[in-house]
């Protein structure tokens, strides 16, 4: 569906993308991941053309979009990490402007409304000013109005950064819906649990890709093995104990009550660990995260692979 | 001690940081002094003064050569030659084009010769009292010296002056006129000024950037429900001066409604280009009241005649749309003058809008733009 190759932006100093090169197939949800600040809005807002790219370029459908990005923002439904709506207006106004500014048919209006109020649970509040609504609320507010204009392609940047757990895992379905009725999907987060049930992940540092790829083959293709440790004393303690350590400084961090450890070669270093009880886990999406990051630490320049 | 230290710190980040506003804090008093440096001046440069000479004797001749000699009277004869001298002259003042007119009898030189005092009427627009007073002033020095020509003569001249428009000379009839174009200059540019930063703020500019609206339609849009509001406190501030202030309202209602609503425009217009390119809101409020508020009372003619200022200031007050609709509240309101008389005005206005306009839209354009 669309497709970068080797996008980089600066400002002044900060180089906040990379040589960022992907791809978002259509019909997928594809998920990039990232801390704060490792240039995730920066792409979106550069793939809608609301930030002037320094290098590289954006297809669409296969076609080089050159600067008219016009292409992606008549097929796209582009919702901003910060809700963007108007605050004095009620929610079913927001809507309607929304829905006029993007000429969709009043006949066919009408009914998406409807039927978007009632998925998101927004149907009782349709008389709500926005600014009345939580956090979670703004955030579906802000899906169904971008879904009123029946976009392809839907980019949704940190949809549920301050949203409250339960409506998180609304919107992961609402998520996985969309996916069903044919759209492509382009998601980012801080929160990796919620990238669980993408068809696509990209891990991003410091505006570079570290991993990329299919999510099966990213977790097929993962080469460490990782173990949970109920550590026996102080967590905290052990951890700044353990950091200390050569062998074990980019291999543990703590989840809970318990200290993952990541075991990347054939060595297993877990009897320095002072435990009570060691158990191996299945890896998910945040310890291969990790696992990348750290390696990407380690080794800078070695992270290119893809699984593409 | 060290909270205190660390709001005053945070203070000075918030003030270093924000240039703009920064810019016009400073900006604001060293353009008002130097204005009114310039402008503060009571003094009348010219009096544009008509005069009709029914006499066409030697002494009328000598009278009227007195007041053309003299550097504060730009004269016009209205001759005989026109059809109807009387009208011309009323048509003038109520325009504004002259400030007075200065009607010499037939039989002023002889009467001043053998059957003394001869009598000169003197017409004068007292829809600005301090300039009618000035006027009054420099119309008896001009007499003085005439007279003092004719030592052996006592008491050879009366000067019957009469004050049209506002023959009390009051001088809310001259401010309050003023202070309702001000006020809705401001009022409408404030009301506009802060709608695109207010977006820029929020994110939700971004949507706007990615939709399918066009950039005319978004600044047409936002300006077109603001016409009614802004037209509406028009109509509240001026019923409130004519009911409270009892200004007179001598013209026609719907005169003065056209060329408010293209004031208004203009008004609107600015605070829409203020806003396209201010960073914040802050920002586009100070520049609002800077742009709106200085210039407006100080050049437009509201306190200081647009006679009394030096050329280049002058030239800056055409360009102010306060100027134009200052002269047509004035004249409307007060003098009862027509439609006819503003055209000129009018047109003015219209252009500023026009331009306003299209400027907030290419600076709008142009910000979506640089963004891809």
């Amino acid at each position: 569906m669309i497709e970068t190759k080797n996008l980089s932006k600066s400002f002044k100093d900060i180089k906040a993308v990379r040589d960022v090169s992907f791809r978002i197939p259509t019909n997928s949800i594809t998920t990039i991941a990232g801390a704060d600040g490792s240039g995730k809005s920066t792409i979106f807002k550069m793939l809608m053309g609301l930030i002037k790219k320094d290098a590289g370029s954006i297809y669409l459908k296969n076609e080089d979009i050159g600067s008219d990005f016009n292409q992606i923002t008549r097929l796209t439904g582009y919702m901003p990490e910060r809700f963007s709506l108007y605050p004095d207006l009620r929610v079913e106004e927001n809507l309607n402007f929304y829905a006029d500014i993007h000429q969709v048919p009043r006949s066919r209006r009408e009914k998406l409304k409807q039927r978007l109020l009632e998925t998101t649970g927004m149907i009782q509040f349709k008389n709500r000013r926005a600014r009345a609504l939580s956090g979670g609320m703004k955030q579906k507010l802000a899906l169904s109005s971008i879904l009123l204009s029946a976009p392809e392609l839907v980019l949704l940047d940190e949809p549920t950064t301050g949203v409250d757990p339960l409506s998180r895992i609304e919107f992961s379905n609402i998520i996985k819906d969309l996916k069903q009725e044919g759209k492509t999907i382009f998601i980012s987060t801080p929160y990796l649990d919620e990238a669980e049930n993408s068809d696509h992940i990209i891990f991003l540092k410091e505006g570079k890709i570290i991993k990329k790829g299919p999510m099966k083959t990213i977790r097929k293709q993962f080469p460490a093995r990782i173990f949970s440790v109920l550590p026996r004393g102080n967590i905290y303690e052990i951890m700044d104990q353990m950091h200390r350590h050569p062998d074990l400084k980019n291999s543990i961090y703590i989840r809970g009550k318990f200290i993952k450890y990541i075991q990347v070669s054939s060595k297993n270093h877990l009897d320095l660990l002072p435990a009570i009880s060691v158990k191996e886990e299945s890896p998910k999406l945040e310890d291969i995260f990790l696992y990348y990051e750290r390696q990407s630490t380690i080794n800078p320049e070695g992270l290119h692979a893809s699984t593409d | 001690m060290q909270r205190l230290k660390a709001v005053i710190i945070k203070e000075f980040f918030h003030i270093l940081r924000d240039p703009a506003s920064l810019t016009i804090v400073f900006l604001m008093p060293v353009l008002m002094v130097s204005i009114y440096g310039y402008s503060i001046s009571f003094d009348l440069k010219s009096i544009d003064a008509g005069i009709i000479d029914l006499s066409g004797g030697d002494l009328a001749g000598q009278l009227i050569k007195k007041f053309a000699n003299n550097q504060y009277f730009r004269i016009r004869s209205l001759g005989l030659s026109q059809s109807n001298p009387i009208e011309t002259a009323e048509r003038l003042l109520k325009s504004g084009e002259l400030k007075e007119v200065i009607i010499i009898p037939p039989d002023f030189s002889r009467k001043i010769l053998h059957h003394p005092p001869a009598e000169i009427g003197i017409v004068i627009d007292g829809s600005d009292s301090n300039v009618a007073n000035l006027i009054h002033q420099y119309n008896e020095m001009v007499i003085m010296n005439f007279v003092s020509e004719f030592q052996n003569l006592k008491d050879i001249l009366t000067i019957n002056t009469s004050i049209l428009f506002n023959p009390e000379v009051k001088s809310t009839f001259f401010f309050i006129p003023g202070i309702i174009a001000i006020i809705l200059l401001m009022i409408s540019a404030l009301l506009t000024s802060l709608s695109i930063s207010r977006e820029r703020e929020s994110g939700s500019i971004d949507l706007i950037f990615i939709s399918p609206l066009k950039s005319h339609e978004i600044i047409i849009g936002k300006t077109i429900p603001y016409i009614f509001v802004a037209l509406l406190d028009g109509i509240l501030i001026f019923l409130f001066a004519r009911f409270w202030f009892h200004i007179p309202f001598k013209g026609n209602l719907l005169v003065l409604l056209i060329f408010s609503l293209l004031y208004i425009l203009s008004g609107l217009s600015l605070g829409i280009l203020i806003s396209s390119i201010a960073p914040s809101q802050k920002t586009a409020m100070l520049a609002t009241l800077l742009i709106t508020l200085l210039p407006s009372i100080l050049l437009s003619g509201f306190i200081f005649s647009l006679d009394s200022m030096a050329p280049v200031l002058r030239s800056i007050s055409y360009l102010i749309p306060a100027t134009y609709f200052l002269k047509i509240i004035r004249g409307v309101a007060v003098k009862g003058a027509e439609l006819k008389y503003f055209l000129v005005d009018g047109l003015i206005m219209i252009v500023f809008s026009a331009l306003l306009i299209t400027l907030s839209s290419i600076r709008f354009s142009h910000s979506r733009e640089k963004s891809k």
